[in-house]
């Protein structure tokens, strides 16, 4: 009950913002925004402590390498003000950063979308299936991201050696002679990556899925069914995703940013760095200045634009779904 | 005296020693006797097993006579030189110590033709620590496979009293060697055969011949003889009855001895161990750790004993009983042989079986009624054995198969290759006549002894498996002889997977928490607590594990009422980014060696490295961290936080015990910023026998390897080189390539390491050699070499040096039949051959923010010294086996580590050529796109000299930039 009242009281509020208008004086509004808050202090309270563990552990931390990125700084030296120098050196000087970059966007690109798409397929699928079946289907789809480093298994197939799973079986069958050296040959590097990567792709944003599926009830497509609807594509399209779009978001917000900032996969079968940059991420670029060159205020940079990459991407995916269904 | 002495003998045996040469034909020359050797070798896959020897025998009889043959009175040496002593303590007559090389002889005279069991009577005298190991020659040859390798156990025992550190944990006692005098049957427990071998000897004059494969020993006599046999059970209570010996009477106390207190033991790895399974265990803590139990997985290969000492106050028959655990291995029993005061008191107790179970048993000996043990009142010793107990006549007739059958393999292989064309005939029954005869008659001999271990077990299956398998394979080689090829690869894996059988089944580990000796009506302890006395025990443990840090090895005291000491100087943090057990080896050195000799306490944190960077950066760092690698030195201290070492005054004195490589990459300028503690660099590994099958020799110069591949190729077989196209291997300047560029006196970077020169004549020279490798000589790009070199499919290896304990732990089968030698160089007009190459280091670094200098640089010194490093190793070793040898960097250590001395020669001829590979700013760059250099050429066929000119720009601009970074440019 309580907390309908202060429902209530904010819509009240807002309502009476809009009416005072934006012109008269900042110095009204401030003032008005106080004495809400002094109003309100229960809420203020009770968030208190997590706003302090968010501050102090997320934002403090990201400004603070904003404001690196703007030094010289090894780690084990105070850091030098060097001005725009680093990102001057990004956008003009390292080709290697150029080639990290478009190797994220095909990376991104592909793994993104596709394994987005795949989560929700698979996702539905699973949803149609008898319901003794669903709860093995969803532990069987799961269990690639969950059990760690287990995409080590493709270093095993795709070995470089001559008794390598996928050598072996093309010289047998003759399309090779040779053993092909999977992880070191530029051309395959970026793909095998891709094919890993989608192979786990069904991770946390499939859950989420399976749980907005899940929660979907019958009524609704009873309803629906009434008032004329023909098929399953419509069903989906009609009721499905906009029913599922909160759970689609989180999904898309996990998948991205999962995209973006790992690049273990590409570490751990590629090597760090991978022939010619091949399989060089964002991501691996990154950690290739920090630790191996320990030029932390160059990879701070690197970081920072990073950080705005995945905003944008992230406003630009809420915009796309926001529109599906409609 | 002793010059003296040998002088003597050697005149007088001059006779004995020609006659010796002519009649045997010992080579004369060393190059003469490798080809001898190799020969042997080859034949050594049909040799004679022992069970074929004593078949040819059995209709002998064993005469009922003793001789014994001293050892001072040998009659022939070659290779070391023998030395006659004067009666040791516990002996009357002279010994004789043999070196660790070479052979010694001796003649004798046998008056009654027949069997004889043989006996030695050794001291092993001080060497590297490892199991001493001899050849028995008899009349020139060796009588039979089982005899080819003796081995002779050193006694040890714990070195201290089980000690706490100042949290209460309990830790490891280190182990020293309790040397005596040992009357050791020559038996084949190390070859799967649990009896004491016999020999026959006509009548008339022989010769016994030990030649040393390792470590010297002192010998006192060689005695045959024939043993009694043991009498069962019930023929010893029948002796019991006769001579009115009674049980004890129930009220008499139980003596219990703890499985840790054992006082002798025959291997240093047979420490006491913490178990913290049981609530019962003895003495038990719920959070602390205590030693109190011994044995486990370390006391699993047949001929390892221990031996525990007790106090019987009241004369009688007691029972005896074991708690034991055997949770190792299911389907097999563990066995073991009892012996009271140096004899086994009847058959039964020749194989007391431990059963396997999750949780601890109380094991009687003697299977339902209780055996009975007489036992006078006063000191007595009971020694447990690892014996094989039946399984040995089973384990030794599949070893030959698969002896054979790998030779086999190989010979098919030689035909076919790896991947052999499916549309081809290859006629492998008429091209390999005998393969036909071998497949026949191993498929029956693995059928009868599958069925006969079935039998044995009483479990069908699941043990026998892999045999049958593998005959069911022959057979269909037999019937289909065309399909062999096709089925090659499944084969080599059944070939493998009985070989790996055969190690795995030998094995019978057991642990032991404390043995009792009762009276025969008395009640014995239960083995194992309720299930409810362990959920509390397990919800306990939960708990305390809030409060109990581990990661802390042995934290400083810093009470300073109980050790004075603390108020001279503080404590130094040390950190260490490898395991536990190395924390605790160096921890009770520590305390042993430097803490009591300086009075300076060392703390020492399991950390993980990556965060060294962040803690140092927060002032939080460690006083000195050790095993950082070879990069790590110079990058730190180019950022100012490691102390320069250079600013000791005796550090000179100090860099003295390495090779000047070792320290090399730790250098900037004038200044030294790490001690090296390990080194390795590459040695060339190669099968002897497979070689010696194709009559070549092992080869010496790069061009000789050059004329070698295509032969190899020609049968289908390969050579290994570390590789430049594993993508995971990261960073490092591959290792072929640097031997290349040094042996023709070229150089990485210049002068004053300023700029990478490798786009000079020689470093272009250096990678085109190397790529050729790849693309002419067509060498495989990646193999997983112990695979390969186990199964003989690549029989030349150049690998770093630790390789060698990796075939030694991995690959026992071939034992014998390689070897290690340095790696192929390059003749240079005057003759010589060059051997450079480059190594790898690791070391130890002291932060800049240390807080008492000299007392770190103290321990540092202490650290990096022989004495310590050989200390260091040898635990480590014996903690872990022979695969965690540590490959110091301290040459003088390196010598007294247990390698065998003709590896020992290898590694230190090897050793004078290795040059360092300079650490400098930006570095890490050259490996890389050296890496990337011969990637691009030999995946995308670029030119080589323009792709290698191209990356050296690079590389070059990489270390101007780090250069200005750091205001050297």
């Amino acid at each position: 009950m309580e907390w309908n009242k202060w429902g209530d009281d904010l819509q009240v509020s807002r309502m009476k913002a809009n009416r005072n208008g934006s012109i008269h004086g900042s110095l009204e509004k401030i003032s008005y925004t106080l004495g809400e808050m002094k109003r309100n202090k229960a809420s203020y309270f009770l968030i208190t402590p997590f706003m302090l563990v968010f501050f102090v552990f997320t934002v403090l931390p990201v400004i603070l390498s904003i404001i690196l990125s703007f030094t010289y700084y090894n780690v084990l030296e105070f850091p030098k003000w060097i001005g725009w120098y680093n990102y001057r050196k990004l956008f003009v000087d390292d080709e290697v950063f150029l080639k990290a970059l478009s190797n994220t966007l095909v990376y991104a690109v592909i793994t993104g979308p596709v394994g987005f798409f795949l989560s929700f397929f698979a996702a539905w699928a699973i949803n149609e299936v008898p319901r003794r079946l669903k709860g093995l289907l969803t532990f069987v789809f799961y269990v690639p991201s969950i059990s760690g480093t287990v995409y080590t298994i493709w270093s095993i197939i795709f070995n470089a050696d001559i008794y390598g799973f996928a050598n072996s079986f093309l010289i047998k069958f003759g399309f090779i002679h040779e053993p092909i050296q999977w992880f070191t040959t530029e051309k395959y590097i970026l793909p095998l990556i891709i094919i890993v990567q989608l192979w786990m792709s069904m991770g946390v944003g499939f859950l989420a899925m399976r749980a907005g599926f899940a929660s979907l009830g019958n009524q609704y497509y009873e309803a629906a069914a009434v008032d004329g609807l023909k098929n399953r594509w419509q069903e989906l399209w009609y009721i499905t995703i906009p029913m599922m779009a909160p759970h689609l978001m989180t999904a898309a917000v996990l998948q991205i940013t999962a995209m973006f900032a790992n690049a273990q996969v590409a570490h751990t079968l590629a090597g760090f760095p991978s022939t010619n940059y091949a399989g060089h991420l964002i991501m691996s670029h990154l950690q290739d200045y920090s630790s191996i060159r320990m030029e932390r205020g160059y990879a701070c940079a690197i970081s920072a634009l990073l950080f705005l990459f995945m905003i944008g991407i992230n406003k630009l995916v809420l915009r796309f779904l926001k529109k599906v269904g409609v | 005296m002793i010059a003296c002495l040998l002088l003597i003998q050697s005149a007088c045996l001059h006779p004995v020693f020609a006659e010796t040469t002519t009649s045997e034909g010992i080579p004369k020359s060393t190059d003469q006797e490798t080809a001898g050797h190799s020969k042997n070798v080859i034949e050594s896959f049909r040799k004679i097993s022992y069970d074929t020897y004593i078949e040819k025998y059995k209709n002998m009889a064993a005469p009922n006579e003793e001789i014994l043959i001293g050892a001072a009175g040998y009659s022939y040496a070659q290779g070391m030189q023998p030395e006659v002593l004067d009666p040791l303590k516990g002996t009357e007559k002279k010994s004789l110590k043999t070196g660790e090389e070479g052979f010694v002889e001796w003649e004798f005279h046998v008056d009654t033709e027949g069997l004889y069991n043989m006996s030695i009577l050794y001291f092993p005298v001080e060497g590297k620590d490892s199991a001493i190991e001899r050849e028995l020659w008899i009349d020139g040859e060796i009588p039979f496979e089982g005899a080819r390798t003796l081995v002779f156990q050193r006694v040890w025992k714990n070195g201290e009293e089980v000690k706490k550190d100042p949290s209460g944990n309990e830790y490891r006692p280190y182990q020293v060697e309790s040397p005596m005098w040992q009357e050791a049957p020559v038996s084949g427990i190390t070859s799967f055969n649990d009896e004491n071998y016999k020999f026959y000897f006509s009548k008339g004059k022989h010769t016994i011949r030990l030649v040393s494969v390792k470590e010297p020993m002192i010998i006192e006599h060689i005695r045959l003889y024939n043993e009694e046999e043991v009498a069962s059970y019930v023929a010893v209570t029948a002796q019991y009855n006769k001579l009115g010996y009674k049980s004890v009477s129930s009220d008499t106390k139980i003596i219990k001895i703890q499985g840790e207190d054992a006082v002798l033991k025959s291997d240093s790895i047979l420490y006491p161990l913490e178990d913290h399974s049981s609530p019962a265990n003895e003495p038990f803590s719920v959070s602390k750790i205590r030693m109190n139990t011994i044995g486990g997985y370390n006391w699993r290969y047949p001929g390892q004993w221990l031996v525990w000492e007790f106090d019987v106050e009241k004369e009688g028959l007691y029972k005896i009983g074991f708690r034991a655990k055997q949770d190792f291995k299911s389907g097999i029993f563990a066995n073991r042989r009892l012996y009271i005061d140096g004899k086994v008191p009847f058959k039964e107790a020749e194989t007391i079986q431990f059963k396997y179970g999750m949780g601890w048993q109380m094991v009687k000996a003697g299977e339902d009624e209780p055996c009975l043990f007489y036992l006078t009142k006063g000191k007595h010793q009971l020694k447990m054995e690892v014996t094989l107990g039946d399984i040995g006549s089973i384990i030794r007739p599949v070893e030959d198969c698969v002896r054979e059958l790998n030779y086999i393999y190989r010979k098919i292989l030689m035909i076919t290759g790896s991947f052999p064309d499916p549309l081809r005939d290859y006629n492998i029954d008429s091209q390999l006549p005998e393969s036909m005869e071998i497949f026949e008659r191993q498929s029956k001999l693995l059928t009868e002894t599958s069925k006969k271990l079935s039998e044995m077990t009483g479990k069908k299956g699941q043990e026998s498996f892999e045999m049958e398998k593998l005959a069911t394979q022959l057979n269909g080689f037999i019937k289909n002889p065309d399909t062999i090829p096709e089925r090659l690869a499944k084969f080599n894996d059944n070939i493998s997977a009985l070989g790996m059988w055969i190690l795995t089944v030998a094995e019978q580990p057991l642990t032991i928490d404390y043995l009792v000796i009762a009276p025969p009506e008395a009640q014995l302890p239960r083995g194992e607590v309720s299930w409810w006395e362990k959920i509390v025990h397990e919800m306990k443990a939960f708990v305390v594990s809030f409060f109990e840090n581990y990661n802390i090895v042995g934290d400083v005291n810093t009470d300073s009422k109980d050790n004075p000491s603390t108020n001279k100087s503080k404590p130094i943090t040390l950190w260490l980014g490898v395991g536990r057990d190395q924390a605790q080896v160096l921890k009770s050195l520590i305390d042993n060696n430097f803490t009591s000799e300086t009075g300076v306490q060392v703390g020492i944190r399991l950390v993980d490295m990556s965060v060294m960077l962040r803690a140092v950066a927060a002032g939080e760092g460690p006083d000195l961290a050790i095993y950082q690698d070879q990069a790590t030195p110079v990058n730190y201290a180019l950022r100012s936080a490691l102390q320069d070492l250079s600013e000791f005054p005796d550090i000179d004195e100090v860099l003295k015990r390495f090779s000047s490589s070792a320290v090399e990459p730790f250098r900037i300028g004038n200044s030294v910023y790490a001690l090296p503690e390990q080194q390795w660099f590459d040695m060339m590994f190669y099968r002897k026998d497979i070689l010696a099958d194709l009559g070549v020799e092992p080869p010496q110069t790069w061009d000789d390897l050059y004329k070698l591949i295509p032969v190899l190729q020609k049968n289908h077989l390969e050579i290994g080189l570390p590789t430049p196209f594993n993508a995971t291997a990261g960073g490092t300047i591959n290792s072929i390539f640097t031997t290349f560029l040094y042996q023709k006196d070229g150089e990485i970077y210049s002068q004053d390491k300023s700029r990478c020169i490798l786009n000079h004549n020689t470093g272009v020279d250096a990678f085109t050699r190397w790529l050729e490798l790849y693309t002419k000589y067509k060498i495989p790009q990646m193999m997983d070499i112990l695979t390969r070199f186990r199964v003989g499919e690549a029989p030349i290896i150049i690998s770093p040096y630790v390789f060698y304990n990796s075939i030694v732990v991995g690959a026992p089968e071939i034992k014998g039949l390689w070897e290690m030698a340095p790696i192929p160089g390059t003749r240079h007009k005057d003759g010589t051959i060059r051997r450079d190459e480059g190594g790898n280091v690791t070391g130890t670094i002291m932060l800049k923010n240390a807080k008492d200098k000299e007392a770190t640089w103290e321990f540092m010194k202490w650290w990096t010294s022989s004495d310590t490093q050989v200390k260091y190793g040898r635990e480590m070793e014996a903690l872990q086996g022979p695969s965690a040898r540590w490959p110091t960097a301290n040459i003088d250590a390196m010598w007294k580590l247990p390698w065998s001395a003709k590896d020992a020669k290898s590694i230190r001829e090897q050793w004078q050529w290795v040059k360092a590979v300079p650490e400098i700013p930006g570095g890490y760059y050259t490996g890389r796109n050296i890496d990337n250099a011969i990637r691009t050429v030999v995946i995308k066929g670029e030119n080589p000299r323009e792709t290698l000119l191209d990356y050296v720009k690079m590389i070059n601009d990489e270390i101007i930039l780090k250069r200005k970074e750091f205001g050297m440019e």
